[in-house]
């Protein structure tokens, strides 16, 4: 009678379902080796494809143009025309 | 609903442990041996010397916001006599002289210099070339004329209002060449830049990028162009890009 219910119990154990303790236990393993993962790429990437030489500075010279003008017309003034006229 | 155990749940997370872990493994072991012709486009193939390039727009633009100024059609007003009106004096500062108005008999009283402004998103130089009639034997004649310029900070001139954003600062970092009345003549005129320490000093910030090139006349009595005199000026900037 004891063997039998000795190994009643063990069937149980094995069938009862996980403790919320143990699945969160699991949930935080999964994320620790994601960020872990993740950041491996991370710095993987940016060692392989950092910026080595910065660029030097730019020689080229860009122009601009913009005009403006000034005009005057002078005459002679009126009275020494008028003088001229026979 | 469906409930779903603890059980499931753990080995669902078990499964995407050993999918991450091994994921993790790949990817790293692709990465150590990453090659030039692998599967990054433009990434750098030498640690040592990598290159990477970046193009940052830029303008370089200046714009003249007064494009003409006219004296219009006159004459010297000699009937006042000689003594009192030996010349017609005007300026796009003040306009005709105060105590000269009745000598510049019909002409236009200018107010507004060529207001320069540093439009692009660059500091520049900035210089100026004449066509045309440029100096004052061909612009005004006569005994004596005078035809020149004068450079003053958009901060500082009384005629600025042209100014899209009216300076507080002055805009020549070493300040502006030609601050004095000045002959033209068809020679190029370093306004901004070249001769002082820094090459490209006119000022790109709105509260300090703005200039004005004023011009002034003294017009004898004897002079006669009777046909439209008009002088050119080219305002040149240059940019580092």
């Amino acid at each position: 009678m004891k063997k039998k219910s000795a190994r009643n119990s063990s069937k149980i154990s094995f069938s009862a379902d996980l403790s919320d303790k143990t699945i969160t236990v699991l949930l935080l393993l999964v994320a620790v080796v994601g960020i872990i993962s993740v950041s491996l790429m991370y710095i993987q990437v940016l060692n392989t494809v950092s910026l080595k030489s910065p660029e030097t500075a730019k020689t080229e010279f860009t122009p601009a143009e913009t005009k403006g003008a000034v005009s005057i017309v002078i005459i002679a003034p009126p009275q020494k025309e008028a003088q001229k006229a026979p | 609903m469906i409930n779903i155990s603890n059980k499931t749940i753990a080995v669902l997370l078990l499964l995407v442990l050993a999918i991450t872990v091994s994921g993790t493994f790949v990817s790293i072991s692709r990465l150590l041996s990453f090659q030039e012709s692998d599967w990054i486009t433009g990434a750098a193939v030498n640690t040592t010397t990598g290159t990477s390039t970046i193009t940052v727009l830029s303008i370089t633009q200046i714009t003249n916001r007064v494009s003409n100024i006219s004296f219009g059609t006159g004459y010297v007003n000699e009937t006042n006599g000689t003594a009192v009106c030996p010349s017609c004096n005007m300026d796009t500062i003040t306009g005709i002289l105060a105590g000269n108005r009745s000598c510049c008999a019909l002409f236009n009283n200018v107010t507004q210099g060529f207001l320069l402004e540093n439009t692009g998103t660059e500091n520049m130089s900035v210089n100026v070339s004449c066509s045309g009639s440029c100096n004052s034997s061909n612009f005004i004649n006569g005994t004596s004329p005078l035809f020149q310029f004068k450079m003053t900070n958009g901060s500082d001139a009384l005629n600025n209002s042209a100014d899209s954003v009216v300076d507080t600062s002055p805009s020549c970092g070493n300040g502006w060449n030609y601050s004095e009345w000045t002959n033209v003549n068809a020679s190029n005129f370093d306004l901004c830049g070249t001769s002082g320490a820094t090459l490209y000093p006119f000022e790109k910030n709105s509260s300090a990028d703005a200039a004005v090139f004023d011009i002034k006349v003294k017009i004898p009595p004897d002079s006669r162009t009777n046909a439209l005199q008009t002088a050119t000026f080219t305002f040149s900037g240059t940019s580092a890009g």
